[in-house]
């Protein structure tokens, strides 16, 4: 079995452009739940207009990553298991 | 429980009531696991993309299998898929040694043998030492139940150390592993012994 850990994506979505201090608020308190889940945030993509969000996030499966969001909550659309393609 | 409830804490309650199905069902009270599942239907269901109603329909269907209901098993095989889909590997390990375990109660080896076998590559995906130990025991008492002491080691030995060493691991996994090695007469090893 290969050693790496999975990528898993959050997709989010916001109906009003979300600001700065509602994104630190956020990520503290996701921040609190990612060792007890055993996940890592990698990165998070941020639309222009604040209203999408990917996120991306090292962990066991999608579900650890489904249960810090619900744990912290944090509102998302959907979480999947990516495979990462980079160019060559 | 009641602090969820008091708060309104959808996903906590979900929590919390999953946790006692499981409590109930591993103290073989699958009646009262069934209780908690019909509660937790709803609001599972409510919680959409959270992923706990697959859950759930695996607790179900193993109460059920538990209580020899007709369907249990389509129904717990319709479930794992779900689990699959919502790569949920951690409670996929959980449902799939819990199925095996019933399946050796029912000395239905070859069954039992393959959810173990299930098992084990979840665990091992999802690094939960607890469910590979828990597999990995299963394993070894099938063979021992066939006739086939060494490969029944052969499951074991690997996590001897692990099972002798780490603090915490869970007394189900712990008690599992103890059957096993009973199971072929082994010595039970402390942090100062090891296997004879």
């Amino acid at each position: 079995m290969e050693d790496t850990m999975p990528r898993i994506i959050v997709e989010r979505s916001f109906d009003q452009p979300f600001t700065q201090d509602d994104f630190d608020a956020v990520s503290q308190r996701v921040g609190g739940c990612l060792d007890l889940y055993g996940v890592r945030w990698i990165r998070s993509h941020v639309s222009a207009d604040r209203r999408r969000m990917v996120c991306e996030y090292e962990a066991p499966d999608a579900q650890s990553v489904r249960d810090v969001q619900n744990a912290a909550q944090a509102s998302f659309e959907r979480v999947w298991a990516a495979e990462v393609i980079e160019p060559a | 429980l009641q602090l969820a409830r008091t708060a309104e804490d959808r996903w906590r309650e979900c929590k919390c009531l999953t946790w006692l199905a499981v409590i109930h069902l591993e103290r073989g009270d699958a009646e009262t696991s069934l209780a908690c599942c019909e509660e937790l239907r709803p609001l599972a269901a409510r919680m959409g993309e959270s992923g706990e109603l697959p859950f759930v329909r695996a607790l179900e269907a193993l109460s059920h299998m538990t209580l020899h209901h007709p369907n249990a098993t389509c129904d717990f095989a319709s479930a794992v898929e779900q689990l699959r889909a919502f790569d949920s590997k951690a409670h996929l390990a959980y449902v799939l040694n819990a199925a095996a375990e019933i399946a050796f109660e029912g000395k239905n080896f070859a069954e039992a043998y393959g959810a173990a076998q299930s098992a084990l590559v979840a665990a091992a995906e999802a690094r939960r030492v607890c469910e590979e130990v828990t597999s990995r025991a299963l394993l070894a008492r099938v063979l021992t139940a066939r006739g086939d002491p060494a490969g029944a080691r052969g499951w074991l030995d690997p996590i001897q150390d692990r099972v002798v060493h780490r603090e915490d691991l869970s007394a189900r996994a712990r008690s599992a592993w103890l059957r096993a090695a009973q199971s072929l007469e082994l010595s039970v090893p402390t942090k100062d012994q090891t296997l004879s």
